[in-house]
C-alpha cells in the first residue's frame, strides 16, 4: 500500500497516532507534493468517510475521531506548505443560526469543505444575521452555508434570506442549507438550497465551481 | 393499567377496542413556553426558572387544545445546568446549551452525582411535577415527569462531541460520566414521582441513530436506560428519540419497563412488525416542519399516512415526532387532533 492510501486509511480509522507518522514520513521524504498528499490522502480519505456515514456503516464519533485523525496530520504539513497552498475553490461563510447552538453538523460540514478545498469563514453558532451578512461582505464570499437542528430556528434562516435580499446581496451568493430541521421543501421557500449531507455540499459546490449544471 | 385509570379513552384507544379511538395530542414543550410568553408577556427565562409557571405554560397549552397529557420535561439541559454547564437564555424561547460543565479530564474523576432538591433547575421541575399532580390530575387529565436520558444529559455535562469522541478513544471515561448522570437522574425522577406525577419521560435524542450507531446505543445507552427503569419508581415510562430510530426499536424493546417509544424518523409500519407481540406503544410521527410550515391539509395527510401506518391493531398514539416549534399554527394543532379523532376510530 503506498503512503498516500495509508494515510486515507488512518483517516477512515480514525488513527490519528498513524496518521501524523505518515504524515511525517511523506514530509521528510520529499517525493510526494503535500497537495497532492491532502486531496488524495487526506481529503479521499475523509470523502470516504462520508460515504460511509451516509450509509449509516459510520455515525457522528465515527466521524469525530476520523476528522481527528485528518487535522492532526494537516498539523504536521501546516510548516512546509507556506507556499504549497492550493488556490481556493471558493470562499463559505459557515455557521449556525440565531437560536440554536447544536454545531457539531456544521462543524462537519465545515471539516469536508475545508479539506475539499474551500476557504471556510465559520461563524461559529447561536448567529446571527448581522454577523453572517458583516463576515460576507468582509470576505467577498461566494457560499453561504446556514446549518439548524431544531424546527424552532427555521425562522432565523428564513430572517437571514429576508435581510441578504434587502441588503442586495442575495442573488451574489449561493446559499445552501442543512441540518436535521430544514428541507427542499423549506428551502425552496426560502430561496436556498438544501443538501442533506457533506458529501452532496461538496459535489454541489464543486460543480457549480467548475461551471457545470447544479 | 392504574397509569391510565384517568383516561380509560386512552387506555381503550391503545388497546384498539371496537369503537375507540387512537389517542392523538402533538408534543407541547418548548412551544409551551413560546406561546405562554406571547400569552402573558413574561420573558422565557422567567418562565423557565420557576417551576409554578412552567406547570401553567403546559397546562394553558394542554387546556386550549384539550390535550390530555403533560410532562414536566421542557428543555434538554436541565442535568446539565445542574452539573454546571452553562446555557444561555433566551427571551421568548427555551434557553440553548453554551458552555460544557466538564473543562478538563481531572474533572471526570470528581463528578458526583446532584442534588435534586438543591441543584440547577431541577428544584424548580419538582414544583411544576407537584403543580401537575394537584391541578393536572382530574378525569382524563395525564401528568409525566422527567427530564433527559443519559445519553443526552452527559452530552450536556462533557459536550456532545467530547462524549461521542471518547465513546472510541476512551470508553471508560464515558461511562464515568454516565454513571453519574444516570444517578441523578434516578432521584430527580424518583422525586418528580413523590410529587405527584403519573409517569416518568426520558427524551434522548443524542442516543438515535443519526448520533450514534446501534452497537454504541447498546453499549452507552441501554445498560443506564435499564437501571433507571429498575431504579425509578414508576409504573411505566416514555421514552423520546427524535432522529432516526428504526434500527434501536428491538433494542428498546427489551427495555423493561418502556411503555410508550416516541419516535420521529421511522417506518411505522416496520417498526411494529420489530416490536411483535411486545407490548410497547409507538407515539407519533407526523414532522414537526410540516405541523410548522404546512397546511392544514398537508399535515391531515401526514396524519393520515400516520394513521395507516400506525394504528391497526392498536399500541399506537397519534403524535408529533418531536416538540412542536413555536409559532406553529394553532389550526394545524387543531386539524391533527380531529384527524385522530374522525379517521383513528377502531372498526
Amino acid at each position: 500500500m503506498n503512503l498516500l492510501n495509508e494515510i486515507a486509511e488512518a483517516v477512515i480509522n480514525g488513527d490519528s497516532e498513524k496518521a501524523s507518522i505518515l504524515a511525517k514520513q511523506i514530509v521528510d521524504m520529499k517525493v510526494i507534493d503535500l497537495n497532492e498528499a491532502i486531496l488524495n490522502g487526506l481529503n479521499r480519505g475523509m470523502a470516504k468517510v462520508g460515504e460511509l456515514y451516509e450509509k449509516r456503516e459510520y455515525f457522528l464519533p465515527e466521524i469525530i475521531v476520523a476528522a481527528d485523525a485528518l487535522y492532526d496530520a494537516l498539523a504536521v504539513f501546516h510548516p512546509y506548505l507556506k507556499t504549497q497552498l492550493q488556490k481556493y475553490k471558493a470562499t463559505v461563510v459557515i455557521g449556525v443560526v440565531r437560536g440554536d447552538i447544536h454545531d457539531i453538523g456544521k462543524n462537519m460540514i465545515k471539516i469536508f469543505l475545508e479539506t475539499a478545498g474551500y476557504k471556510v469563514i465559520d461563524c461559529g453558532r447561536n448567529v446571527s444575521a448581522d454577523i453572517f451578512i458583516g463576515e460576507i461582505k468582509k470576505h467577498n464570499a461566494e457560499v453561504l452555508a446556514l446549518s439548524t437542528l431544531m424546527t424552532p430556528t427555521l425562522d432565523s434562516m428564513r430572517e437571514i434570506l429576508d435581510l441578504l435580499k434587502h441588503e442586495g446581496i442575495y442573488e451574489k451568493l449561493k446559499i445552501i442549507i442543512g441540518g436535521a430541521a430544514p428541507d427542499e421543501k423549506f428551502a425552496a421557500e426560502i430561496g436556498a438550497i438544501y443538501l442533506k449531507d457533506p458529501n452532496a455540499a461538496i459535489q454541489f459546490l464543486d460543480t457549480y465551481f467548475s461551471g457545470g449544471q447544479t | 393499567m392504574e397509569l391510565f385509570e384517568k383516561v380509560p379513552e386512552i387506555l381503550e384507544g391503545i388497546l384498539g377496542k371496537p369503537g375507540a379511538t387512537v389517542p392523538t395530542f402533538p408534543i407541547i414543550l418548548g412551544y409551551s413556553i413560546n406561546e405562554y410568553h406571547k400569552h402573558t408577556g413574561i420573558p422565557a427565562p422567567e418562565i423557565m426558572k420557576d417551576g409554578r409557571k412552567i406547570a401553567e405554560a403546559q397546562i394553558y397549552v394542554a387546556r386550549r387544545f384539550k390535550i390530555p397529557f403533560v410532562i414536566t420535561i421542557i428543555d434538554l439541559n436541565v442535568i446539565g445546568e445542574a452539573f454546571g454547564a452553562t446555557l444561555t437564555y433566551m427571551q421568548d424561547v427555551i434557553p440553548v446549551h453554551e458552555i460544557p460543565a466538564i473543562k478538563t479530564l481531572e474533572d471526570i474523576d470528581t463528578l458526583q452525582p446532584k442534588d435534586p432538591h438543591r441543584d440547577g433547575r431541577m428544584p424548580e421541575i419538582i414544583k411544576t411535577a407537584g403543580i401537575f399532580g394537584q391541578k393536572f390530575s382530574g378525569q382524563g387529565e395525564l401528568s409525566f415527569g422527567g427530564c433527559e436520558g443519559p445519553i443526552t444529559a452527559a452530552g450536556s455535562v462533557w459536550g456532545v462531541e467530547n462524549l461521542m469522541r471518547n465513546m472510541i478513544k476512551n470508553p471508560d471515561l464515558v461511562h464515568k460520566v454516565l454513571a453519574a448522570c444516570t444517578d441523578t437522574i434516578i432521584d430527580f425522577c424518583n422525586t418528580q414521582i413523590d410529587a405527584g406525577v403519573l409517569g416518568i419521560g426520558l427524551a434522548e435524542p443524542t442516543a438515535s441513530s443519526t448520533c450514534i450507531s446501534p452497537q454504541f446505543f447498546q453499549e452507552f445507552a441501554v445498560p443506564y436506560l435499564k437501571k433507571i427503569t429498575r431504579n425509578v419508581n414508576s409504573p411505566a415510562f416514555l421514552l423520546h428519540v427524535c432522529g432516526e430510530s428504526q434500527n434501536i426499536v428491538k433494542l428498546v424493546s427489551k427495555i423493561p419497563n418502556i411503555l410508550i417509544f416516541s419516535v420521529d424518523q421511522i417506518d411505522l409500519r416496520a417498526a411494529k412488525g420489530q416490536i411483535g407481540k411486545k407490548f410497547l406503544i409507538l407515539l407519533g410521527n407526523v414532522s414537526t416542519g410540516i405541523m410548522r410550515r404546512g397546511t392544514p391539509v398537508e399535515v391531515e395527510v401526514a396524519a393520515k399516512a400516520c394513521l395507516s401506518e400506525g394504528a391497526t391493531g392498536g399500541k399506537f398514539i397519534l403524535s408529533t415526532g418531536c416538540d412542536i416549534a413555536p409559532g406553529t399554527q394553532p389550526k394545524n394543532i387543531e386539524t391533527l387532533i380531529r384527524i385522530g379523532k374522525t379517521y383513528g376510530k377502531f372498526p
